[in-house]
């Protein structure tokens, strides 16, 4: 403060020092958006100080450079400067202002200078203020010198200070609102697909949900959902993501694979190194983590190749931590829907056990007599099933009802139609929101692909089996629970009777 | 506060004048900025503020009052100030800004200041 230099002047100037710092101040706790507010702050402090050009720069931790946040003076343009390993240490280490002098001189400067020699042409060298929260480095203002060309005086340089620290601690605050902000997203889709996961009682539809849920909440590539089973020799993939290579119900053993960590320390693993990933997958990076069930891990959930721009990414702690929430959100499901299947489903031909089905027909008739919908049921008997048993044996006769069960379960929609054991060699479909042709269609695809599925015999040999079929729909040919179940009936015995291998439709 | 800032402009052949009413802050100074920037794109580099009607400037507004001068530097044009109060006649002085663009009593006086 060199001109007019009297009393009177030099207190009129910190006068309007002191009005500046307060608008700079009311202007850091109200504008919401960082730019904005830095771009307006880099104003205020060079009109409070009559400097003509000036830029504020952010350290960026992850990338270890600096990015420009806003510059008046000179062109504002999307700009990073490398920061060189000694001048980091002397930010690191000081938060002392480098007045031009020392810009020309000091190693580490000359450094910083020298390796952004494009873009430091342009940028003002006259006094850099380092940002610093709480002694952690946030990035530097630079400024030119004033407008009248006097050097800067000691009042002047401590009151630059105190603005660059106002800076840092404004920039400190939005970086911790933005982080705050995507943890309550994160929080939100968490709570989301939770709901999701949680509203069905389908083992299989969870895990695929939780894989495909997996990936989008954490913007990686591909997923792969794997159980483990009971002795913890052996890994089972059980649903994939964008993965065409790895089939569903592929076993790898446990110590082979290499998420075997996760599975025994039971604790969540980011694999950082290709090498350790199986090439088939081919992918850069993986985080997985287990799914837990009273103290047990039942199994890995495992995502790959983490999306950042146009390329790869790495995947954070915060990624680790969220994927975890969601696994132990899931693992209840799982397990609520294990036990489920335990209570509905028949251990040999995996459809829904008879008790079971009599409660959803129950439902589904209500629901269609409210509605007014179409509900079609089909009865399936396999073709000679005890002479099947006589004479291949009981072992052979039970794959024959799990290759006609899986057929059925790979033909129904998923979580709308109902396929269940209703006895022996006996399965049935109930089909809500179906008419007649829909039926018909299905029953003739079920029984055409049973036809052609060939299973392997004792002697080695391909034994085929057949299946008749009744299709029956509510209300054209029944008007009741019992008299749709027996018009369904009746329909495959006539298919019996005409020769077996048939679908045949309720009269 | 509520912010009613206004400007307009007399343009002859050789010079401007740009007349101010209202606070010039943020928005006030761009504004000026807005006008000076398109006066001195057609050519116009001797300039005449009058801010008779303007009793406040704040640090944005010197910033962008150093921007303009700077900008008329760069074509040898000129800056003459007219019509300002006692407070902020003292703001420019204290800033250092009078030594590279004159303050006038009247717009007369600053026109042919120029």
């Amino acid at each position: 403060m060199e001109i007019n230099s009297t009393p009177a002047v030099t207190i009129d100037r910190l006068l309007f020092c002191l009005a500046g710092l307060g608008e700079m101040s009311i202007e850091m706790t109200q504008n919401p958006n960082p730019k904005t507010t830095m771009r307006t702050i880099l104003r205020m402090a060079l009109g409070t100080f009559a400097i003509s050009k000036g830029a504020i720069f952010q350290f960026r931790q992850e990338t270890r450079q600096l990015t420009l946040l806003t510059a008046r003076g000179i062109e504002e343009r999307s700009m990073t400067l490398s920061l060189p390993d000694v001048t980091a240490r002397y930010f690191h280490s000081s938060d002392d202002p480098i007045l031009g002098e020392m810009i020309q001189q000091a190693p580490a400067m000359i450094r910083f200078v020298d390796s952004n020699d494009q873009a430091m042409r342009d940028l003002p060298k006259s006094l850099w203020v380092p940002l610093f929260v709480r002694r952690q480095f946030f990035g530097l203002l630079m400024l030119s010198d004033k407008f009248d060309r006097t050097p800067y005086d000691q009042t002047e340089v401590e009151l630059l200070m105190m603005i660059g620290r106002q800076i840092a601690v404004t920039l400190h605050n939005h970086h911790l609102h933005f982080q705050l902000s995507l943890k309550v997203l994160e929080l939100e889709q968490l709570h989301d697909i939770s709901l999701a996961i949680n509203s069905s009682l389908n083992r299989g539809f969870i895990i695929k949900e939780l894989v495909s849920k997996a990936v989008t909440l954490i913007n990686a590539r591909r997923g792969i959902f794997m159980t483990v089973d009971e002795n913890r020799k052996e890994l089972e993939i059980a649903a994939v993501c964008n993965y065409t290579y790895w089939p569903i119900g592929k076993k790898i053993p446990i110590e082979d694979s290499w998420v075997s960590r996760v599975v025994l320390k039971a604790k969540g693993e980011i694999i950082d190194n290709p090498m350790e990933i199986p090439p088939e997958l081919d992918s850069f990076n993986c985080l997985a983590v287990p799914i837990t069930s009273r103290e047990k891990v039942i199994g890995v959930l495992s995502i790959y190749d983490k999306e950042e721009g146009l390329g790869i990414g790495e995947f954070t702690e915060g990624d680790t931590q969220l994927l975890a929430a969601l696994a132990g959100q899931a693992a209840a499901s799982i397990e609520n829907a294990r036990l489920y299947e335990l209570a509905t489903v028949d251990g040999l031909t995996q459809l829904y056990i008879r008790r079971h089905f009599e409660m959803r027909y129950a439902e589904e008739i209500r629901r269609s007599k409210r509605y007014g919908n179409r509900l079609s049921f089909m009865m399936i008997d396999i073709d000679h099933f005890k002479r099947f048993n006589d004479t291949y044996g009981h072992q052979t006769g039970d794959e024959v009802l799990k290759l006609v069960a899986q057929t059925i379960k790979r033909s129904v929609r998923e979580e709308i139609d109902i396929p269940a054991r209703y006895g022996g060699e006996e399965m049935l479909v109930l089909m809500p929101e179906t008419d007649i042709e829909g039926a018909m269609i299905l029953a003739e695809r079920i029984r055409e692909a049973i036809e052609t599925t060939g299973l392997p015999g004792p002697n080695g040999d391909v034994l085929h089996v057949t299946v008749s079929i009744g299709v029956a729909t509510l209300p054209v040919h029944a008007d009741t629970d019992a008299s749709l179940i027996e018009a369904a009936d009746k329909a495959m015995y006539r298919s019996k009777e005409n020769g077996r291998n048939r679908v045949t439709l309720a009269e | 506060m509520i912010n009613q800032f206004a400007v307009t402009m007399r343009k002859e052949s050789e010079y401007a004048v740009i007349y101010t009413d209202g606070y010039i802050n943020n928005l006030g100074g761009e504004k000026i900025a807005e006008v000076a920037n398109t006066l001195i794109g057609d050519g116009i580099y001797k300039l005449v503020l009058n801010l008779e009607k303007s009793t406040v400037v704040n640090s944005i507004g010197i910033s962008i009052l150093i921007e303009i001068i700077e900008k008329l530097q760069e074509t040898n044009g000129k800056l003459v100030f007219c019509g300002l109060t006692k407070t902020i006649a003292k703001t420019f002085t204290i800033m250092g800004l009078t030594q590279f663009a004159a303050i006038s009593d009247t717009e007369e006086l600053a026109i042919q200041g120029l």
